[in-house]
This record gives C-alpha cells, structure tokens and sequence, in this order.
C-alpha cells in the first residue's frame, strides 16, 4: 500500500450478552464454537492486508489478551506489522471516564508511532466480512474525512439493533442525522460504527470529544457533529447482524446452520483466522446421531445433537439429547441429560438435572464452570 | 557457542515411499496426512518435543518442498522457543562437491558437521513413517543403565510379517545377540522400530568408518551389524504402547481404522504427551441437517451432508447429500460427490468423487489422481 493504515479494533460500548459476558468480554466470546467475535474484525484487517492492529480494550483485559496473544494470527508480517491491546489504566475503575476517546488518548504513544496516514475503527460485535483495502481507495478517492459504514435494514429494527446509530443519508450520499435506534420503526439505515478516516482527523475528534464532554465515546462524537461536519455514508450489502444479547447470540448462531445464511457471511477467499488449540479431531461413537450443527475439534460425541453449535472439547454423553443450543468449551453433558434452548458456559457439567428447557427467544443459561 | 544439549533427535524424512503409491508422487511420505488432521511427521516431531528434546534435525530429500515449508520455524510443534532449533537439513554442495544423501546413515553423516554444532552426548535417530506416541527420554534413561552403546526400540511383531521388518534376538537382559535386517526366516518376533539412541562419539566414528566402504550406508544393513559385531553394548529397548509402520496404503488406512477402535492403545484424543499439527484456517465443521454420522473422527472444516459411518474425514472435505461413505478415509479438500458410495477406500486430497468405487478390509481402494 502506498499508504500506511491502522486497524482499531473497539471493545468499548459492546452490548454484551448478559451473563455470559460477566467475565469475559464479548470480543472474546466464542461464536459458532471455533471463532471468538473479533476474529472477524481482526481477518477483516489481515485480509485487507491492514499491516497494523490495536485493540481498545474497556474491560476484561484477561480474557481479550488470551485470546489474541502476541496477535500473530492477525499479522501479515511480524516485522514490519505491530500488534497491541490498548488498555486505558488510569479510568479502567471509573466507568464514566473509561471512553474509547480516553483509552486512544492513553495510548497515544503507540498511535503516533505507527505513523499512520488512515485509520480504520471497527467494532467487533457488528459481524459482517469486509474488504476494506477497496473501501479506503473509494475513500481516498472521494476526498472525504471521514466515511460511515451503514447497512439498510428493510425490516426488523424494532427488534435489532437496538440502541445503535440510525442514521439519515442525503441524496448526495452524506450523513445528515444521526440518532440511537430505540425501535420504534422497523425499517431504516443503521451505522456499523465502522470509520475510516485519515489520522489527524482521528485527533481532531478525540480533541474535539475531550474539549465538549470527557464522558464522550467516539460515536457520541460523529452524533454530535453530523450536523457540521461532512461524513460520507458507505453502504454495505449482504450479511451484517449486531450481536447484543444472549438471545440474539443463540439466535444469531443457530442462523447460520441454514447454508443460504452461512453462504452470505462466508465469503469465498475470506478466511477467518482464529488462535490454535491443538485439540484433536471430533470423535463419533456409534451410537451418536448428530444433525444440523457446527461442531469444534476435541469433543466427544456419544449422544443426540439436533440444531446446535459445539464447542472445543465437549463430551456428550449417552442418551443424552443437545437440541438448539450452544454447548461452550469443556463442557461435560452427562448421561441422559435433555438440554433445549440453552447456552452452557465453558467449564460446565450438566450432569445431576435431566431437563433445561429454554427457547431460542429466551435461552437458559448455564454458568462458567458450574456442576447442575 | 550453543548451550550443551543431553541429546538432539535427527529424524529420516527423505525416503520416496513408493508403496503409498500417488500419495507420494508429489509428497515426501512423512507429510502424507493422517488421522484426519496430521500429519506423519507431526508424530516424531510431537514425541521429540514432549521428550523434552530442543534441537531436531529433519533430513529432507523426496519431494521436500511441502514438507519442508510444513515444519518451518517448528513452532506448530513449540520447536521455535529460545534454546530450540528445528533445522531442516536437505543434501546440500559443499566444497568437496554435491551430494544426494545415499542412505539413512549417510544422510547423517553429511551432516556430522551440523551435530558437532550442537554438543551433545546422545542423538536419538528417528523415522518420518510411523503412527505412535513415546517419551524418548524413558528409552534414554533405559540407554545409560544399560551403560549402552547403541538402545533400538522393538516392539513384538506376528511373526508373519517379521521378515518386513530388522529383527532381534536379545537376551534376557536386553542385550542383543544377533541383528538380522528384513530375514527370510527371522529367528524371533522382536522387531526394531527404526529408534535408535547412539552415544554420539561413538555413532560419529562409525559413520565415519562406514562412509569410506563401499556399502548401502543403511542402519539396519550395516551401521548396527557391524557395531555389533564388533562387540559393542546394543540393547533392545521393549517398547509398549500403539506402534504402526504407515509405509503401504493398507497400512495407512488400518492406521486410521485404529483410530476408531476405542481400546486402540495411540489415545490420540488424550490430554498427555498431546500430537500437535499445524492450524488450518479452516470453518467448524458442518453437519447437515439429513447427514448421518457415526463412530467417526472427523476434523475441523469438513462439511458433511451424506450418511458416513466408520470413517476419517479431514479438514475441508466434503461428504454429498445422499452419498454413503463405510470404512473409508477421505483426505483434505477431497469432495465426495451427491449419492456416491465409497467402501473401504482412502480417497486422496482434493479429489473429486464422481463414482462409486468399493474395496475390501483386505484390499481398500485408493481413490486418487493418477491411480
């Protein structure tokens, strides 16, 4: 590239998934039993051939950090590409002040040193696949600072999207307005909160957040100016959805196991890269009956799974039934036992209860390393 | 100046494998896949590194381009810590001229000079074709109580298939007596596993030694039988556990039936002395909404729509709605079309499967370019 780009990933104002995203954060929450949600912002940039990568990191440094180690499988080349979780120390107790404006300001050091002309913000709990590289040559060409990354949802904003930004496109294809989605109509646009943008307009809206409110994020930030200050709306086509709760992960997931949905998310020539666990291959025994399901390496199968995703490690014991469900790392379900609706938190063992019903609407959740 | 090791592992991974068949015309035999995410290699290099051992010499000959850029730095076997070195070590010219290694002691000895480097005091000499797990520094500690010159690993063999293999006659002590390389009529069942532990001062002059003879420059038809006649200290080391010889396609596919055998001794799905491989940057795997699967292993990225039973199925292959698939292992990125059956066959990487093709336990079927 002719340029240099950064990539930041932006793990602040993530909605979450109740609480399975207590102790972790949901950039690092497993997703379809292979993936964590921010491998596909961090493939995005690797795929675009984004040479550097920070990651504003809000909370949960623990589990963001053992996910993406030394970053590795998100980078090009070792040497010329860098690598770094940003975490804002000073206001990581103070929850108010612990905005993805501050922890950029915390980490300025590292910003500066990439020297970086473009930068491009993604958010981790907005899934889609994207070539960015194409999306900054439109952007350099049009001449712009700053270009939003928009999808148009036909129907379904009552019930998704929930407090994202909805905003207005003029005919010349410039955001207008921009206000949270509160659901009260069904159709619409709707921001990625994905920019792309050259680095000194970066500092001057982070100079700008920090001169109007220290409590602004970024996306208060682009809100507050969309009045003055010309963004340039990019729409997106095809597979987007916003990840926001334990039901909508459920939902989300289970989705995918229809092949037209899977299709339009994977794209060809798009690998989604991922860290390794050298966990073996899947064992079936002869007893299982196994239909419509993602399954990880390393489990153990002797049981019936119907609609579900399996993660890493999973032994599913005899007679025991796993039905629209998400099963998580590690996870013993003992003999007999008919889990339906549930997500099942790593670490856990159904063992003692013979049936938790949930839906898919309004899941059941079992806890981290919890004995039922 | 390298810290000074107890013992380095050279692993023979130049040999052609003609009995693979077009698995290896364009493949060295050790990166032949197996188990439905391995490799053949990764099982030496795993044993190595869980041994304990931080310097592995792999020597490269045979279509050694994929299994070279395979094991690269070793860092999908952790082989890339601080005072760790993977070295890939193919013939190379030297200033007295260019040579191809022209047999398994020969391919060390070229490279006597790369095991100087590393100072050690035992080397351990591996192969690039065997299915098994072992903690190499069990057999050594059993090498320096015996007060060893050379230590072979044997397993017990039937004693039909005896002449395949080096065979010993030790006695009850452990210590060798006789050494008869691939006999026509071997005097025991006790076979060698092509391990062996060599104190390295002594394996350095008897590769030296041999280099200026007009011999095969083999281990098992010359180094060991003249060490031994010579009246050096050999031991067999009894070996037990899972131990399979994967150089015929046969062999290969029972290898991955084992698998499937839940007494099978490999436990290849345990947490201890784990085979690491490299990552595939592939999807979970897919399991369709009127699939049938069971008593299979089946890894990360395979798509299965059919009805599979009994079977291997790698990464990215793809099993099709209504296609039958028995006792069969299908290799990555192979693609089993819609209602095609497949009996007892190995179906070799990215094939398309566009017929039914059905062999025997006795005689599998192998479904591949160029067969």
């Amino acid at each position: 590239m002719r340029y240099k780009v950064l990539g930041l990933v932006d793990c602040f104002n993530n909605p979450g998934f109740g609480p399975l995203t207590q102790h972790r954060a949901m950039a690092s929450t497993s997703f379809l039993g292979r993936y964590a949600y921010i491998d596909f912002p961090l493939s995005n940039f690797l795929n675009s051939g984004i040479p550097s990568i920070g990651i504003l990191c809000q909370n949960h440094i623990r589990s963001l950090s053992k996910h993406v180690g030394n970053g590795r499988s998100w980078i090009s080349n070792t040497k010329i590409g860098d690598f770094q979780v940003l975490y804002d120390e000073p206001n990581v107790a103070n929850p108010g002040y612990n905005t993805d404006v501050a922890c950029l300001f915390e980490n300025m050091q590292f910003l500066k040193g990439q020297h970086p002309d473009y930068v491009v913000i993604a958010s981790p709990h907005m899934v889609y696949e994207c070539d960015y590289s194409k999306l900054l040559e439109e952007h350099i060409q049009s001449g712009d600072r700053i270009s939003l990354l928009y999808t148009h949802i036909s129907s379904g904003l009552k019930t998704s999207f929930i407090n994202q930004r909805k905003i207005e496109v003029s005919p010349r294809g410039k955001v207008t307005h921009m206000e949270l989605n509160r659901g009260d109509v069904d159709e619409g646009d709707i921001s990625l909160g994905c920019m792309i943008l050259d680095y000194p307009m970066l500092e001057s809206l982070m100079e700008y957040a920090a001169g109007t409110s220290s409590f602004f994020n970024l996306a208060d930030v682009l809100s507050y100016l969309s009045a003055s200050v010309l963004i340039r709306a990019v729409k997106i086509d095809g597979y987007v959805r916003c990840f926001d709760s334990l039901s909508h992960h459920l939902k989300y997931s289970l989705e995918l196991l229809n092949e037209d949905v899977y299709h339009s998310l994977f794209q060809e020539n798009w690998p989604i890269h991922t860290r390794t666990y050298d966990t073996p291959p899947t064992l079936y025994h002869e007893e299982t009956s196994i239909q419509n399901a993602y399954v990880a390496n390393g489990c153990d199968i002797q049981g019936t799974v119907i609609n579900s995703i399996i993660g890493r490690n999973v032994r599913i014991k005899k007679g025991a039934v796993v039905k629209d469900s998400i099963i998580s790392s590690n996870v013993l379900i003992g003999e007999n036992v008919k889990l339906t609706g549930t997500v099942v938190d790593r670490d856990a063992s159904v063992i003692h209860a013979n049936e938790i019903e949930g839906s898919i609407d309004n899941p059941m959740y079992i806890a981290r390393g919890d004995i039922v | 100046m390298s810290k000074k090791e107890e013992m380095v592992a050279m692993i023979l991974a130049g040999g052609r494998g003609t009995r693979l068949k077009s698995l290896t015309r364009d493949l060295a035999k050790p990166a032949v896949f197996f188990g439905g995410k391995y490799r053949i290699i990764d099982f030496p290099l795993s044993n190595a590194a869980n041994s304990g051992i931080h310097s592995v010499g792999i020597l490269t000959q045979y279509e050694s381009t994929a299994l070279n850029n395979y094991i690269g730095s070793g860092r999908n076997w952790g082989l890339n810590g601080t005072d760790a070195l993977a070295s890939i070590l193919p013939p190379r010219e030297t200033p007295s001229g260019a040579n191809w290694y022209s047999g398994t002691a020969d391919a060390i000895y070229q490279n006597i000079d790369w095991l100087d480097k590393r100072h050690c005091e035992y080397v351990v000499i591996l192969s690039g074709d065997h299915i098994y797990k072992m903690d190499y520094s069990e057999m050594l500690r059993f090498h320096k109580e015996n007060d060893a010159d050379v230590t072979i690993a044997c397993i017990r063999v039937p004693m039909a298939e005896a002449p395949r293999f080096g065979i010993v006659v030790a006695d009850e002590k452990n210590k060798i007596v006789e050494f008869q390389e691939k006999p026509k009529q071997p005097k025991s069942d006790y076979a060698s596993m092509g391990i062996y532990i060599f104190s390295y001062p002594l394996l350095r002059q008897a590769l030296i030694e041999d280099a200026a003879l007009p011999t095969d420059h083999d281990f098992g038809k010359n180094i060991l039988p003249t060490l031994l006649n010579a009246g050096k200290r050999l031991f067999a080391y009894p070996f037990k556990g899972y131990w399979k010889d994967v150089g015929t396609v046969q062999s290969l596919w029972e290898a991955n039936m084992d698998m499937l055998d839940p007494k099978c001794e490999l436990q290849i799905f345990s947490n201890d002395f784990k085979i690491y491989s490299a990552d595939t940057a592939s999807k979970p795997q897919f399991i369709g909404a009127e699939a049938k699967v069971s008593d299979c292993v089946v890894n990360q990225g395979a798509v299965i729509k059919g009805d599979v039973k009994h079977s291997v199925i790698c990464n990215e292959a793809y099993i099709g709605k209504g296609a039958v698939v028995r006792n069969t292992v299908v290799l990555p990125g192979a693609h089993i079309n819609d209602g095609i059956r497949l009996e007892n066959a190995l179906v070799g990487p990215k094939m398309v499967v566009d017929k039914d093709y059905i062999g025997t336990q006795e005689e599998v079927v192998l479904v591949n370019q160029g067969e």
